[in-house]
């Protein structure tokens, strides 16, 4: 999976370093002195993922737990998002974090006593927080490596103000479903329908395999949240979302899903640079987009206002209550 | 014409015993046959910084650089007297440098690091070995400068040896002749892997009933694209529609076909966005007097409009005011209302 893995030397012996080179069977990895020093440092091309992807292991320094963006997550609460890996190994087209970093190499911290001490802290300051992982990695496509969440269940289950938030477009739930279901930690699947997410979610199990992954977790009562984000413009779109709509409730206990969030395909400057170099003949660059109010490329104002409309009224059409659905950085 | 980049002439010495050389330069090493040039830089990035960047500066029928050469294996697993294809070079001076180059050679897949001295020790060899498989002396000067005049580059490396403070030096030089023949016959049997973009235009833009500016054609050029990958059938079913067809045969003048053809265009690239827009100039053409323009391109995203007044007495700034208490702000934001 991995061509190199390079550990931290302060941290090579932690049970959860110890625990993920087992599982790699990894007995010889690279000591380094700290991840910042290496990673990132040299300017990687983004699609040597394919061929060429090292692992780095390390302890995550300065701020551990940072407020999230605006228009992010339901009105009213404050939000956070923590910082538990970076990278993924998925490769879908739209991916921000291809311009995001100076390497697509991932890097799993290990000190996750210390993050949640900081997401204890946080929460004294803003009860009621939500707290989101996968921010800049996928919360569970590794987690048959890592199994690093039945720590943060305890905490959870603790302090049942807080939420907790993991997203993912894996269906790597073996270890989640181990673990007892809180109304306060939430599950949460970015689904696109089957076309879009065939064309442009490289790697990622598909649209019919992760309803599958949130059947199972819905019927062993886990609470889940919907992201249908990015949505991507596409001429049937009412039709190919109401079909996503259907299988889905079909298969899930409608109650147990938290909210929708909706959001329309972006990217920021650096990150469509990086996309039309590395997919030039991506079906993305067949729709116009414009420099938007935030200076982020999108689409118009009137094809977003358009998309999210109809795939809204797909959902309330469906019985979906309107407070469950909210738009995603709009 | 391609420019074929040795760092040691050793390593050219079959090139040199079977191409017809002629000297071009002598003191930057430079040899032409009728196919190609051949330069011998010297030893290290500075040597090749300095001749590629001369050379390729005066000689502009330079198309693509290719390097052949030896260097040092960071990894015991590769083979030696085997040719690879360099995919991305580093650099490393005292530093890793942040820059990467990657080659035009999407076959490619080992990566290669420069340095600017010798390095042996098995420190060195870690560092290095997290970003490259190989490393040499000059990759990088050469991926470097091909980029800055926005050339083509591929890089052909053989290993001579592993990073090892007992280097036998001698030996390389003695397997110097086989080297070269490795080289010689991957050239020989070398296709261009550079295929040149399409510079085929439209015919839309080479018709002669039509006269688009350079802004316009560009824009063409981006629509046609964009709904050539919706529907690789478009331009077809385009060039043969009545609303196409119509616009070719009407009395407008060859600009105002063109103008009508980018509207035309521009409805089925983005409709929603182009029925907006539409709906947008016609209500500020209809409010527009002699006292007041509007400038509503910021209207759709941003809701916002730019207007301008101008007034000399009372009776025209109530004319203004009036003209403005009539716009319904909400009607006119239609599809752009937040949802």
């Amino acid at each position: 999976m991995f061509e190199k893995v390079l550990v931290e030397k302060d941290i090579l012996n932690s049970p959860h370093t110890q625990h993920i080179l087992n599982k790699l069977k990894h007995n010889d990895p690279i000591l380094i002195n700290k991840v910042d020093e290496i990673w990132g440092k040299v300017k990687k091309p983004y699609l040597q993922k394919r061929e060429n992807l090292n692992l780095f292991i390390g302890k995550k320094r300065g701020t551990l737990v940072k407020q999230a963006p605006d228009a992010y997550g339901l009105n009213g609460d404050p939000h956070f998002y923590f910082i538990h890996s970076y990278n993924c190994i998925y490769e879908c087209q739209y991916c921000y974090l291809q311009g995001y970093f100076n390497t697509p190499d991932l890097v799993l911290y290990v000190n996750h006593d210390e993050i949640i001490k900081e997401i204890e802290t946080t929460l004294d300051q803003h009860p009621n927080a939500w707290f989101h992982a996968g921010e800049f990695s996928d919360s569970l496509a590794l987690n048959h490596i890592t199994n690093e969440w039945s720590q943060y269940w305890d905490f959870f289950k603790a302090r049942p103000e807080a939420k907790l938030e993991l997203r993912t477009k894996s269906v790597n739930i073996k270890n989640i479903l181990s673990l007892e279901p809180l109304k306060n930690v939430l599950l949460t699947f970015s689904l696109s329908p089957d076309e879009p997410s065939k064309e442009f979610d490289l790697k990622t199990p598909s649209t019919k395999a992760r309803i599958k992954a949130i059947k199972k977790l819905s019927d062993s009562n886990f609470q889940l949240g919907i992201h249908f984000d990015p949505i991507i413009y596409s001429e049937d779109i009412e039709k190919i979302y109401s079909n996503l709509v259907d299988q889905l409730l079909e298969n899930t206990n409608l109650d147990q899903i938290n909210y929708f969030s909706l959001g329309v395909v972006r990217y920021t400057k650096d990150v469509y640079r990086q996309v039309e170099s590395n997919y030039p003949d991506s079906k993305l660059h067949a729709h116009p987009y414009i420099k938007s109010f935030d200076n982020k490329i999108r689409y118009s104002k009137p094809m977003r206002n358009w998309l999210l409309s109809t795939v809204k009224n797909i959902l309330l059409s469906k019985g979906v209550c309107e407070s469950k659905v909210y738009l995603c950085m709009e | 014409m391609k420019l074929l980049c040795f760092a040691h002439r050793n390593e050219a010495k079959t090139f040199f015993d079977r191409l017809k050389l002629s000297p071009l330069d002598t003191s930057l090493n430079l040899f032409k046959s009728d196919q190609s040039f051949i330069v011998i830089t010297g030893e290290g990035i500075q040597n090749t910084t300095e001749a590629l960047s001369i050379i390729v500066s005066k000689y502009e029928q330079i198309t693509e650089i290719i390097n052949y050469g030896v260097c040092a294996g960071l990894e015991n697993s590769l083979k030696k007297n085997e040719l690879f294809s360099i995919r991305t070079v580093y650099q490393y001076f005292d530093d890793f440098s942040f820059k990467s180059h990657t080659s035009s050679d999407e076959q490619a897949d080992l990566d290669l690091i420069s340095v600017h001295k010798r390095m042996y020790s098995p420190d060195d060899k870690l560092k290095l070995s997290i970003y490259a498989q190989v490393l040499d002396m000059e990759t990088w000067a050469i991926a470097s400068v091909a980029k800055r005049f926005k050339i083509p580059w591929r890089s052909f490396k053989t290993i001579s040896d592993e990073i090892d403070e007992n280097t036998d030096c001698q030996q390389i030089i003695k397997d110097v002749d086989i080297y070269s023949d490795l080289f010689w016959n991957h050239f020989n049997s070398l296709e261009s892997s550079i295929v040149k973009k399409s510079n085929i235009t439209s015919p839309l833009l080479e018709n002669s009933q039509l006269h688009f500016t350079h802004t316009q054609s560009h824009l063409v050029k981006k629509y046609l694209n964009s709904l050539k990958l919706r529907d690789v059938d478009f331009s077809k079913n385009f060039f043969h529609s009545k609303q196409y067809l119509s616009i070719l045969e009407s009395d407008y003048s060859k600009k105002e076909k063109a103008k009508k053809i980018i509207t035309l265009l521009e409805s089925k690239y983005d409709p929603i966005t182009s029925k907006e827009k539409t709906k947008t100039k016609e209500i500020f053409n209809s409010l527009k007097n002699k006292y007041l323009s509007f400038d509503h391109s910021d209207f759709i995203e941003r809701s916002s409009i730019k207007f301008k007044g101008q007034f000399s007495n009372e009776v025209d700034l109530k004319n203004i005011i009036a003209t403005l208490e009539s716009i319904d702000l909400q009607k006119l934001k239609g599809e752009s209302k937040d949802v």
